[in-house]
């Protein structure tokens, strides 16, 4: 298969699409380390669909091929692979990142889907951006809300480039495949540039990426919860006072709060949703749980203790219950089995307090160091995925990762500060070159020192724009740039070249024309343009 | 030609596409029974965001009609100058709304990403095209020429089309583009300049093939600009006319010799070949200074005195020959196929080759053909100069509907070159037909589509030739072209069955023509 004759302009686009998809699914994989059955079935279906849709693309197989050979791959697929991974992948997550995947993968080289084909290499990106800014949001980090805003910035700067790689393949195809015949592309030959393009091109692409960023931050505060500003009121997004005090709260006889209600307000989901229905469920390495002390309350009123034996079997482990948060069906750890109210001061647990593994109070007295009152007051909450505390809790390992694992503050400052000093060093760089063409630093001969002038002409002539074209000759350059002397550096050149002998005399002539050549290009290009050539290349 | 016809309902879609779907979308999140922060993010920031370009596209368009009114507009109509938005980019418009109303009703925070996303950078790029391509670019102070090297063309050569630009304004984040043939016929050149040629000067050089014979007025090339996304474009102008003057190849024809008879020219006598054993009729007596080599000794003996031999010599015929190339078909200027100009081509091949195998042979050949200012006549000898003004008459020939056969005769014996068999015009003198038959020298593979297959898009993907409007428009190109190939056929019918001397031309090897007797 010809591959340059099937898909003029490159590989930019389709290696464009695998880079957001795998950078998505990597970042997806980070939060979801400790439920591998789920990444493992999105990643391989991802990878999969988009593999076999670029394929059915490259071959430029008609839709309904593609969409035959898709069908047929998914019982090929299973045949094959089933009795391999049946333990562990889940089918229905697998075919849910499979269809999709192949319909965009196809679409990533079409003309006019691109948009379409970028969603689903975008869903993990915006799973992990929710994560991050929901965890931000749980820890009151701004770190980590501002990692996910920088996340959702970088995947519009993956858009547009996305766009421009199909824009850049469109026009290769355009140029060279057409239902008339078609001249074969031909080349371009630059005789002359605007000295200051480079700059503003520069410019542009700055402006280009403020504004993304600027578009890009401005919605990634939408998704948040829109409960983050009701809940310091201590209502619920339907504005309706919660039944159950918020974690923390004082119950309604001045003792201890009662504990959250799994579904406080089950009818609503309020977490932004997704394609896929999956939050992280990362063991706590270093949970730092809600430990104010709490009562089981029903109606806003606590529970007698008789009554606590009905609330729940209070066997549930801690991953049963993510589970079970996930499902939005979760107990949450308020249900404990028939035990005594928790007292469970600020500083410390009672002895004899009832614990769980997986409940805060289990985690507080595993680990008697954490047990300080994190004055958690109402968090948005996440909807089908438990309740706001559950949330915050399966969210708090996320926040403490990112927060304090993505030092993007050190690495830009380094980056910007290498990037200051290699600009620094450049005009310093040009300086010594421009020094050495005029008067060299060490002995060099006579046509060493007229090649080194005629570098002098061209610097200038560059700087104020003049391209030299491959193969003219140095009179012909002289002719079509007409700067005065320039004439007689090509005429010293050439004799230099033939072997024509070239004396002192000819030498101070070379170089006071090649002196004026560069003085004078470079007063006709203007200052900003003479400012600008000082960060250019001087040779080459 | 009708509105449906025309581009009109093409450009109203795009213009279309850039307030109608923001505007379907914004409804949509407006009315959306479960507003959220994203649903009002888009509410609050569509509803200005298509408020304001729905004013800058109408100041535009005041501003187009004003222009219009002073006769500054040109060639474009007020459609061209609100037509911005490319394909690409009307597909963008309308995904990126559907993706919004997608995401109101599922509630997935990619597809309001993707949305907001998708229509904040067409709206950017619309700003920004709408800002910098109003007016006349990218020729406020650009100039672009064209020519062909090189400049002496003889049919068949490599042509290398040139086009410099010098100081074109490309403005940041634009690509200019141009495309253009020379006819037809010709293969389309299209060029890409980058942004880095703005305010340069730049030369683009391609090989458009084989030069085609004939006197060519270049079409100009279309010149746009389209951002780097491929999202919107600039008016398009026209520039870069240029003429191109291909001189037909000579080509040999083999039997000419045959056209005039057995006969050959009075500096060249050429002896009737009989049989060996027949020997040769003229004898007469010796005289001095005969050579002895031609004395006949058998004869001597039996008439008693020497008798030398004379050569056979059969006079030429035709002295002198009228060339006629026969153009008239009137029909012929509106058919869309190539067949016509293919023909066209053979015929002139055949008319000029056999006139240069006769003045080769020594006859005297006048070339008639109906030129452009009406039946012109040049005089074909053995002199570069000569054959210079037959090459010239050559270049001009063409399909013509004002001179018929008969002007092009007279009274005079002639040979005439033409694509159909018919009945000597009245009142002329004795002719000759040589017949370049259509389904000789016509192809009809034009006419084939792009070779493609149920299972496979004839193109690459992502190719705009596969779109299915082009693909369409294709179809029915070609079909009309095999329909006007059939009429041609048909107008090239004979209109007299046979006759003697007819010769028809053949195509030969190394290009060459080879004459054959029609029987």
């Amino acid at each position: 298969m010809n591959l340059h004759g099937r898909a003029p302009g490159g590989a930019a686009l389709p290696l464009l699409h695998w880079l957001v998809l795998l950078s998505g699914l990597a970042a997806l994989l980070g939060l979801q380390i400790d439920d591998a059955e789920s990444a493992l079935s999105i990643g391989f279906g991802a990878v999969a669909g988009t593999a076999l849709g670029q394929v059915c693309a490259w071959g430029r197989l008609r839709p309904w091929v593609t969409a035959f050979l898709t069908a047929n791959a998914i019982w090929v697929g299973a045949l094959v692979f089933w009795p391999l991974v049946y333990d562990v992948v889940e089918p229905g997550l697998i075919l849910k990142a499979y269809l999709p995947a192949v319909l965009c993968g196809y679409l990533s080289l079409s003309e006019r889907g691109t948009l379409v084909a970028f969603w689903f290499p975008s869903v993990p990106w915006s799973l992990v951006i929710l994560e991050l800014d929901a965890a931000g949001l749980a820890t009151a980090s701004s770190d980590t809300s501002t990692s996910g805003a920088i996340l959702l910035g970088v995947l519009g700067l993956l858009l547009l480039g996305t766009l421009w790689a199909r824009e850049t393949r469109r026009l290769a195809s355009w140029k060279t495949v057409a239902t008339t015949p078609l001249a074969p592309p031909g080349a371009q030959t630059t005789l002359r540039e605007a000295p200051l393009r480079g700059l503003g091109r520069f410019a542009a692409v700055v402006f280009l990426g403020v504004t993304v960023t600027t578009i890009t931050a401005s919605i990634a505060p939408f998704l948040r919860q829109r409960e983050q500003a009701d809940a310091a009121t201590g209502r619920d997004p339907e504005g309706t006072t919660a039944k159950a005090p918020a974690n923390g709260a004082a119950s309604p006889t001045g003792a201890a709060p009662c504990c959250p209600e799994a579904h406080a307000n089950p009818s609503k989901d309020e977490r932004v949703r997704e394609y896929f229905d999956v939050t992280p469920t990362r063991a706590p390495r270093t949970m730092k749980p809600s430990l104010v002390a709490c009562v089981p309350c029903r109606d806003g009123a606590p529970l007698a203790g008789s009554e606590w034996g009905t609330a729940g079997t209070g066997d549930q482990t801690g991953r049963e219950q993510a589970h079970d948060g996930d499902d939005g069906s979760a107990a949450g750890h308020s249900r404990g089995p028939g035990a005594a109210p928790t007292e469970a001061p600020v500083g410390g647990l009672p002895p004899g307090a009832p614990t769980h593994p997986g409940t805060p109070m289990a985690a507080a007295r595993a680990h008697p160091e954490l047990s300080t009152a994190t004055a958690a007051g109402p968090r948005p909450s996440f909807g089908a995925h438990g309740s706001p505390a559950e949330g915050d809790r399966r969210r708090a390992p996320v926040a403490e990762a990112y927060a304090g694992g993505l030092p993007l503050g050190q690495v830009l400052g380094t980056s910007l500060g290498l990037l200051a000093l290699y600009l620094a060093l450049r005009p310093l760089r040009r300086w010594i070159t421009l020094r050495h063409l005029v008067k060299p630093y060490w002995n060099e001969s006579v046509g060493q020192r007229v090649s080194n002038l005629w570098q002098l002409a061209m610097v200038g002539l560059h700087d104020a724009g003049w391209q030299t074209v491959p193969g003219e000759a140095p009179s012909a350059l002289a002719r079509r740039v007409g700067l005065e002397g320039l004439a007689v550096c090509a005429a010293i050149l050439e004799r230099a070249r033939h072997g024509v002998r070239v004396d002192a005399a000819d030498l101070a002539a070379m170089e006071a024309a090649a002196r004026s050549v560069y003085a004078t290009a470079r007063a006709r290009a203007g200052w900003m343009a003479r400012v600008a050539a000082a960060w250019r290349s001087p040779v080459g | 030609m009708s509105f449906l016809a025309s581009r009109a309902p093409l450009q109203l879609f795009r213009i279309g596409s850039l307030l109608v779907p923001p505007a379907i979308a914004w409804h949509v999140a407006w009315e959306g029974t479960d507003p959220t922060l994203l649903t009002r993010a888009v509410t609050f920031a569509l509803g200005p965001l298509w408020l304001a370009f729905t004013l800058a596209l109408a100041f535009r368009g005041v501003r187009a009609v004003l222009r219009h009114r002073r006769g500054g507009a040109g060639e474009l109509t007020l459609l061209d100058r609100l037509d911005v938005l490319t394909a690409s980019g009307s597909a963008l418009s309308w995904l990126a709304a559907g993706s919004l109303v997608a995401a109101v009703e599922a509630g997935w925070a990619s597809l309001f990403v993707l949305g907001l996303l998708g229509l904040g950078v067409l709206y950017l790029v619309v700003a920004w095209t709408l800002w910098v391509t109003d007016g006349d670019d990218p020729w406020r102070v650009a100039s672009l020429s064209r020519r062909f090297v090189p400049e002496h063309l003889v049919e068949g050569d490599e042509v290398t089309e040139e086009v410099r630009l010098a100081g074109p304004r490309i403005p940041i984040g634009f690509r200019l583009l141009a495309r253009g043939r020379i006819g037809p016929r010709w293969s389309t050149s299209r060029y890409v300049v980058d942004g880095t040629a703005a305010d340069g000067e730049v030369v683009l050089t391609t090989e458009i093939g084989p030069a085609l014979r004939g006197e060519h007025q270049a079409e100009p090339l279309l010149v746009w600009l389209q951002d780097v996304f491929g999202l919107c474009h600039s008016v398009r102008r026209r520039a870069g006319a240029s003429e191109l003057t291909v001189l037909p190849r000579p080509r040999a024809v083999r039997g000419a010799d045959h056209l005039l008879g057995p006969g050959g020219g009075r500096e060249e006598p050429r002896a009737a070949r009989h049989a060996p054993t027949e020997g040769s009729l003229g004898l007469r007596e010796y005289r001095p200074g005969d050579d002895a080599r031609r004395i006949h000794w058998v004869r001597s003996q039996s008439a008693g005195h020497t008798v030398v031999r004379l050569p056979d010599e059969i006079p030429r015929d035709r002295p002198a020959v009228r060339l006629v190339l026969d153009t008239y078909l009137p029909e012929a200027e509106g058919l869309a196929c190539p067949a016509p100009a293919e023909l066209l081509d053979a015929l002139v091949a055949t008319w000029l080759g056999v006139g240069r195998a006769l003045a080769e042979a020594g006859t005297r050949v006048t070339l008639v053909s109906a030129g452009p200012e009406g039946v012109e006549v040049a005089s074909l000898q053995r002199t570069v100069a000569a054959r210079r003004v037959a090459d010239r008459l050559g270049t001009r020939a063409g399909w013509q509907g004002r001179q018929p056969l008969d002007r092009l005769l007279t009274k005079e014996p002639a040979l005439v070159v033409s694509y159909r068999l018919q009945p000597d015009p009245p009142g002329t003198g004795e002719i000759r037909w040589i017949l370049a038959r259509e389904w000789t020298w016509t192809r009809f593979d034009h006419h084939r589509p792009t070779p493609s297959n149920a299972l496979q898009l004839p193109h690459a993907l992502g190719s705009p030739d596969n779109r299915w409007s082009r693909r369409r428009s294709e179809r029915v190109r070609l079909a009309r072209a095999a329909r006007d190939h059939a009429t041609f056929a048909q107008l090239c019918g004979d209109t007299r069955r046979t006759r003697a001397a007819t010769f028809v031309a053949m195509p030969a090897d190394r290009g060459d023509i080879r004459l054959e007797v029609l029987s």
